[in-house]
């Protein structure tokens, strides 16, 4: 069974187009690197396969579940951390985590092995709005693998951090990968991608246009312009979208 | 079954937890008690330092009267047409006051023992000392002893009355709505201002389940609201139960209110905005009420169906002495009927925002 399968997956917002029939699979285990400009349609996907958001067309599964009908069945399965530092400020970690727990019916011994796993258990009863930007994304880490899911959704996991606390995390995927985890990862670094992707996907306007592991998609001839292969991925994605990624960052 | 506790309570739990470290639950919920014992000792402390009133009831032609309206001891206020109608005006009194009969036969030198009347919340030992200043007055006014019988002479309010039974009811009814207005949309914009909506929503927990936690601590802070209420209006609660039933039914019209306004604001100023309209709408036709002699019958008739006026109106009843089914229970009615609406209505958004 693939931890995602996703076919012509289509979102309407007001009869603008978010996402255009977009199908592909993740293989158990495998870390799927999600690239695209902003506006691309990453976070509606995402939202769609974390049973935010329902789909216009088409359908997902996730760890065999349908994203829309066995939501209930899904959500365990699926651990998710966002774009932005949505935690309760006011808790402390252990305390956010204590409420997470709760949520899944995780015993609490769990916490404390979480808490370490990601390295805050020195700082874990303080208030998280005192936490550093680092230390507020291992608490979201610590919590999106508290009842240990199969699959996870990392959306933008290093962006604004600084670069120790970044490369923290990324060793932190690749440790998850190695332990069966499957990850669905998007990003802007181009690098982060390469090294730690599998395979990646480049969505543009709604719609894949590549999906293939980082190598194959450097060793790809860029069509009848050019006969010589891309050094980066980040050229890959220039010569796909036709935007700088210095461009969509600052988007 | 027990899933949808579990997570309907982790979600009730951390909203109780987290009001304890949130400045702005906290200080609304210190200006609902602040209120609350606001309209409790306001009446108390106007009477402070004043002369206290005593409703005289003059069967005959008393000389003692006109002395009584010249004395500097107390406030006299006679010219009630019987003694029935001195004791509902005396039923209508903020402070402690005293009803007196004079009877007719006074100035022949007959009744050298009063009847006299006080309410029933005030306590014994400001009714001792009410009768004793009034006694010792009036023997003087009289040039002979003259005592007063206050034993089994205990007034009760009437549904309708106003004084301290209506200050006591606004003040409740004030403080319940405002949990509804201000704390409980408050519990669900900070998940949807801090984004922690979304977490929430890809854990077990659905819609459903967080509104009915937000509505559970709605209700938790309610409880607490009304546990202080009932501690500074005991002397008031004739009929505990019935006194709690009210409350609690306007606890779930509030918390249903605040679940709408919640589900229908996407900000602070959005809700401020709102909050005030709603404020306007459930504040204004319980003021009215307060005049209702001064109203046309088909305005106090249309106000009677406002979710406020029928609060207002069911804990006053509950004050009063002989509270039957009949009377609550159209104000109850309608207590429940506008809450059901609003449950509807907020499950009709959760519906339409699920997704």
């Amino acid at each position: 069974m693939n931890a995602i399968e996703v076919q012509n997956l289509t979102r309407d917002f007001n009869g603008l187009r978010a996402v255009d029939g977009i199908s592909f699979e993740v293989q158990p285990g495998e870390v799927f690197g999600f690239l695209g400009p902003n506006g691309a349609g990453k976070t509606t996907t995402i939202r769609m396969l974390t049973g935010q958001l329902r789909p216009t067309a088409g359908t997902a599964r996730v760890m065999g579940c349908d994203v829309v009908t066995q939501r209930d069945a899904l959500k365990p399965q699926i651990g998710v951390v966002f774009e932005y530092q949505n935690i309760y400020e006011r808790l402390s970690a252990r305390d956010n985590l204590l409420f997470a727990a709760r949520l899944y019916g995780v015993p609490k011994a769990r916490i404390d092995a979480v808490l370490k796993q990601v390295g805050l258990d020195e700082r874990a009863n303080d208030r998280s709005k005192n936490y550093s930007n680092g230390l507020k994304q291992r608490l979201l880490i610590a919590r999106a693998l508290l009842h240990e899911p199969k699959v996870l959704f990392l959306d933008e996991p290093t962006r604004g951090l600084d670069p120790n606390v970044a490369r923290d995390i990324r060793a932190f995927v690749t440790d998850l990968a190695r332990q069966g985890v499957t990850v669905f990862l998007t990003t802007h670094y181009m690098e982060e991608a390469d090294r730690l992707s599998d395979r990646v996907a480049i969505l543009h306007k709604g719609k894949i246009v590549a999906l293939d592991t980082p190598a194959r998609l450097k060793a790809a001839r860029g069509g009848e312009q050019t006969t010589v292969a891309f050094s980066s991925l980040e050229d890959v994605f220039v010569a796909l979208t036709g935007s700088s990624l210095r461009q969509t960052f600052e988007e | 079954m027990s899933t949808h506790l579990r997570i309907i309570w982790a979600i009730t739990l951390k909203d109780i937890t987290d009001a304890i470290k949130n400045r702005t639950i906290l200080t609304a919920l210190l200006s609902m008690f602040f209120l609350i014992g606001m309209y409790r000792v306001l009446p108390l402390l106007e009477s402070i330092g004043e002369a206290p009133n005593i409703l005289v009831y003059d069967a005959g032609n008393s000389i003692l009267v006109a002395l009584m309206e010249n004395s500097r001891a107390f406030k006299a206020w006679t010219g009630y047409q019987s003694e029935a109608h001195m004791k509902e005006k005396l039923a209508n009194g903020q402070a402690p006051e005293l009803g007196l009969v004079i009877p007719a036969d006074f100035d022949a030198g007959n009744g050298t023992v009063l009847q006299g009347y006080v309410l029933y919340w005030v306590n014994e030992k400001d009714a001792v000392a009410l009768k004793q200043r009034v006694e010792a007055e009036i023997s003087r006014l009289a040039g002979r002893s003259i005592s007063i019988q206050l034993e089994g002479n205990t007034i009760y309010m009437q549904p309708d009355s106003s004084g301290f039974g209506l200050l006591a009811g606004l003040g409740m009814s004030f403080t319940i709505l405002m949990i509804g207005v201000s704390l409980v949309p408050n519990l669900m914009l900070d998940e949807k201002q801090g984004k922690t909506i979304d977490a929430l929503l890809v854990s077990p927990a659905g819609p459903v389940h967080v509104t009915l936690a937000k509505a559970l601590a709605g209700l938790f802070y309610a409880a607490v609201t009304i546990a202080v209420a009932l501690a500074l209006y005991n002397r008031l609660i004739t009929h505990g139960w019935l006194t709690l039933g009210v409350m609690l039914c306007g606890a779930l019209f509030a918390v249903a209110l605040g679940l709408l306004l919640g589900s229908l604001t996407e900000s602070r100023q959005q809700l401020t905005v709102l909050g005030w309209g709603v404020v306007i709408l459930l504040f204004l036709p319980m003021m009215l009420v307060m005049v209702r002699n001064l109203l046309p019958t088909w305005l106090y008739a249309i106000l009677r169906w406002t979710p406020s006026v029928a609060l207002l109106e069911a804990l006053r009843i509950s004050f009063s002495h002989q509270p039957t089914f009949a009377l609550y229970r159209l104000p109850l009615a309608l207590i429940l009927a506008w809450t059901a609406v609003l449950l509807v209505s907020v499950a009709w958004r959760v519906r339409q925002a699920d997704r």
